[in-house]
């Protein structure tokens, strides 16, 4: 019975699958200026010049591509 | 053997529906597609575009490195103009405004699809933006190539002479 459940639950879950990811042409709305996550790119330049500073090192902030997953 | 099966249905529900994706890898036959033309009236079919070499570029108005990719495409086109060699640009804005109003900013010499549901997209499994594919005569994938710098035109231009050649052209 145990085993029929298993297999069950198996064949269902190509059906069920919740996780999916945003495909590369579907992110036209993530790449619009106002979904960045803080709202003014100046401060955030500032911010992260003093991260690299203090932490001598740089690029470990966000990734480049404008949330297209280009580059 | 149950943990073995509870690891399968685990990684199922991660990655099932990948199982399903299509693609166009090197070597396989272009999946077809019949677009909207945002160039001209006439809709922008794959299966129309017989006995060229096609560059078959995906792209968006909010993608930065499209801005790149267009000026070499225009350049490609010119330099190829007498040979048997098409471009066909394709667009996953989801309105063709935005769309429009990106190409206005060149004067386009090929051909512009609009491809709002992401239909072709989906068959070509692009793996960023923008994705550029190129097809032999027969419209198998000879080259493909995963977003834009400025150094990919030399690359791109040596690989379409390269197919030109085999043509016999």
């Amino acid at each position: 019975m145990k085993l029929l459940i298993i297999k069950l639950c198996f064949v269902a879950s190509f059906f069920t699958s919740g996780c999916s990811s945003v495909e590369p042409w579907e992110r036209g709305n993530l790449a619009k200026p106002e979904m960045q996550i803080s709202g003014d790119a100046v401060d955030d330049l500032l911010l992260e010049q003093v991260f690299y500073s203090k932490e001598a090192a740089s690029g470990g902030i966000g990734a480049a591509g404008g949330g297209c997953g280009c580059n | 053997m149950y943990s073995y099966m509870k690891l399968i249905l685990i990684a199922t529900l991660f990655f099932g529906p990948s199982f399903f994706a299509y693609s166009a890898d090197l070597g396989e036959t272009a999946p077809a597609f019949s677009l909207k033309s945002i160039s001209g009236p006439e809709p922008v079919e794959l299966e129309s575009q017989t006995e060229k070499i096609l560059y078959i570029d995906f792209w968006a108005s909010w993608c930065g490195p499209c801005k790149l990719s267009f000026p070499s495409m225009i350049k490609l086109k010119e330099l190829f103009k007498d040979d048997p060699f098409e471009i066909i640009a394709i667009s996953v804005d989801a309105d063709s405004k935005s769309a429009k109003k990106f190409l206005d900013s060149y004067k386009i010499n090929f051909k512009v699809a609009l491809d709002s549901a992401g239909v072709a997209a989906e068959k070509y499994a692009l793996p960023g933006m923008p994705s550029s594919f190129l097809l032999d005569q027969d419209r198998k994938v000879i080259a493909k190539h995963k977003g834009f710098r400025k150094s990919d035109f030399t690359k791109i231009k040596e690989e379409i002479e390269e197919a030109l050649k085999r043509t016999g052209t």
